[in-house]
């Protein structure tokens, strides 16, 4: 079997922001199809910056972004395909959503894209159905709870068919309910082969959903490795101010191997053991 | 609201003062400033002014028409009552306007009323002032001393302060009867369909957009303020407006420039388009519309014969 190509390769990019300090330090990702990476790190890590790198919206002082192989120029055709490809699903809904109907928001993209219409309709029925969204069609975005927003959020993005979904914080502000809801939509969107980059304060969150791990701190990229290995390294995860997720604190005191990602899990491992 | 009830008394017994008896017509008066009054009591219940409109009009059972056949219904209703010198169409118009709003777009009566309150007050100044006239001799149906002279209404400023008000009565329910049954994006929308500049198009959907966020900062703000006594004494309120205004500003900037972030990274090029489902016209609607119209013409007809 061959290496799968990479569908965003970040190559040595740096940015900094007007105050001199720099907010990314010599990044190097490379992201391949399907693949579900969380990225830690604690506030003011960079995480943000990382995102509106990879989409394009700033343009990395030095290095290059690649997608699909080739490098992405100031072009504005190539800017486009970038974030066609590559959606950002922002923290904040209230700061992503500028319509005055969720049909109307959810189309933005699509009609950015210059699509036929009958296109935009077919793909806004589609974004609308994955996120469960049909009931509120024309209803107007301030008179949605939380909850919803975020959903529109997401259907925003998944108009527009990208290949690869950043989606920062996406369980910030969510309860336990929509949280596990969201999961669902993510396992969903991974088992039709979407790739995703999930940045997030929760540890126990990560280990749940992903395969990789990017830590970030203070710029710099400290971590690339799959979850075990990451959370397994306890000097790392102090020097980026990271716990180890409970499930797997636990397990590894109990010796249990291979660790499992959810407290259901190990609960079942434990009774079949005793 | 004691005060807007006293005008409204006031206006009516001098609109009507010499056309009845005056023990009917006190009575009138009365009648209408203690409606007012207990309307006005529900008034101060009243928490969110700024998006009330917007909600109702969101919630009409009107608002799944086309809103392209609405405004042209309303606004030429509004053009031809403001046109027009005739105190029965006016009156129908306003009767009209509140079936419509209430009975078919199901808009809560007290919410009809209480937004036409807001209006009423100035209506009931400016007839106030059409009513009265200053006179060195007696003269009219009813005479006032004032200084040197009287303040005197005449049959004639009773007339035209009649027709004024009911004309603006009218317009003033034609414009809600429009705005509590079609939600503002779709009337921007009907805006652009009649080539206004694309800027003043993009610049109403992003305000109107706004104008929710902000509000609802504002008003977690004025919460957070007043949970630390923010309003106690009347310094401590100058400093949290001060406050409370300074950071909604770097509020608003910081988030124009997060979304304007967000809308790049969904390739926004400088041209705000959105997609909606189109809302058919209806025979039914046109028929309804047609309907409406024929009626406001008899109307106006047979006040010109009979009146």
């Amino acid at each position: 079997m061959t290496q799968p190509e990479s569908l965003l390769e970040l190559r040595s990019i740096s940015y900094s922001y007007g105050n001199g300090e720099p907010a990314l330090r010599g990044i190097s990702v490379s992201i391949r199809t399907g693949e579900r990476i969380a990225l830690l790190g604690n506030n003011g890590a960079g995480k943000s910056t990382f995102f509106l790198c990879c989409n394009g919206v700033l343009k990395p002082q030095s290095g290059s972004v690649l997608l699909n192989g080739t490098v992405v120029s100031n072009k504005k055709r190539d800017l486009a395909e970038l974030r066609r490809h590559v959606g950002i699903v922002f923290q904040d809904p209230d700061h992503q959503i500028i319509a005055s109907t969720v049909e109307s928001e959810v189309s933005f993209g699509p009609m950015n894209l210059g699509l036929p219409k009958s296109q935009v309709a077919g793909r806004l029925d589609a974004a609308l159905k994955a996120m469960n969204l049909e009931a509120m069609r024309t209803r107007p975005p301030h008179y949605l709870s939380g909850g919803e927003k975020k959903r529109v959020s997401i259907a925003d993005i998944l108009a527009m068919e990208p290949s690869l979904i950043l989606l920062d914080e996406p369980t910030a502000g969510l309860d336990c309910a929509h949280t596990v809801r969201l999961e669902e939509t993510m396992a969903a969107l991974h088992r039709q082969g979407m790739a995703m980059l999930v940045s997030t304060h929760d540890v126990n969150f990560a280990w749940r959903f992903a395969d990789r791990i990017l830590v970030l701190s203070k710029g710099d990229l400290i971590a690339d490795a799959p979850a075990a290995e990451v959370f397994s390294q306890t000097a790392l995860l102090q020097q980026a101010g990271l716990e180890k997720p409970a499930v797997f604190a636990l397990s590894e005191a109990l010796g249990i191997h291979p660790i499992p990602r959810t407290m259901e899990e190990l609960t079942c491992q434990i009774r079949q053991s005793s | 609201m004691i005060l807007i009830s006293i005008l409204t008394a006031a206006v009516v017994l001098l609109t009507f003062y010499g056309w009845m008896g005056t023990p009917l017509l006190l009575a009138l008066s009365l009648s209408v400033a203690a409606l007012i009054l207990v309307l006005g009591r529900h008034h101060e219940h009243r928490h969110d002014d700024l998006t009330m409109l917007d909600s109702l009009a969101v919630r009409s059972r009107l608002s799944s028409m086309n809103p392209a056949l609405k405004a042209a219904f309303f606004v030429l209703i509004l053009i031809v009552s403001v046109a027009v010198d005739s105190v029965p169409l006016n009156a129908a118009v306003i009767v009209l306007m509140a079936l419509i709003t209430v009975a078919g777009g199901k808009i809560p009566l007290h919410a009809y009323l209480e937004l036409l309150l807001i209006p009423a007050a100035f209506l009931l100044v400016g007839g106030l002032a059409l009513l009265l006239d200053y006179s060195p001799v007696p003269s009219g149906v009813l005479q006032l001393p004032f200084f040197a002279g009287y303040l005197v209404v005449t049959r004639a400023c009773q007339i035209s302060s009649l027709v004024i008000l009911c004309k603006a009565l009218a317009a003033v329910s034609c414009l809600y009867a429009l705005s509590l049954s079609t939600p503002l994006h779709e009337l921007i929308a009907v805006l652009r369909k009649l080539k206004l500049p694309e800027l003043v198009i993009e610049l109403m959907f992003l305000i109107y957009r706004y104008i929710f966020i902000l509000s609802r900062i504002l008003s977690d703000m004025k919460t957070a303020a007043d949970a630390r006594f923010g309003f106690s004494c009347r310094s401590a309120v100058m400093r949290t407006a001060g406050g409370t205004m300074t950071n909604l500003l770097i509020l608003s900037f910081r988030k124009a420039s997060t979304s304007y972030d967000a809308m790049e990274s969904r390739c926004y090029d400088g041209h705000l388009v959105f997609f909606t489902s189109p809302k058919a016209v209806k025979e039914l609607h046109l028929l309804m519309a047609f309907c409406c119209i024929l009626a406001l013409s008899a109307v106006y007809c047979v006040g010109r014969w009979f009146l």
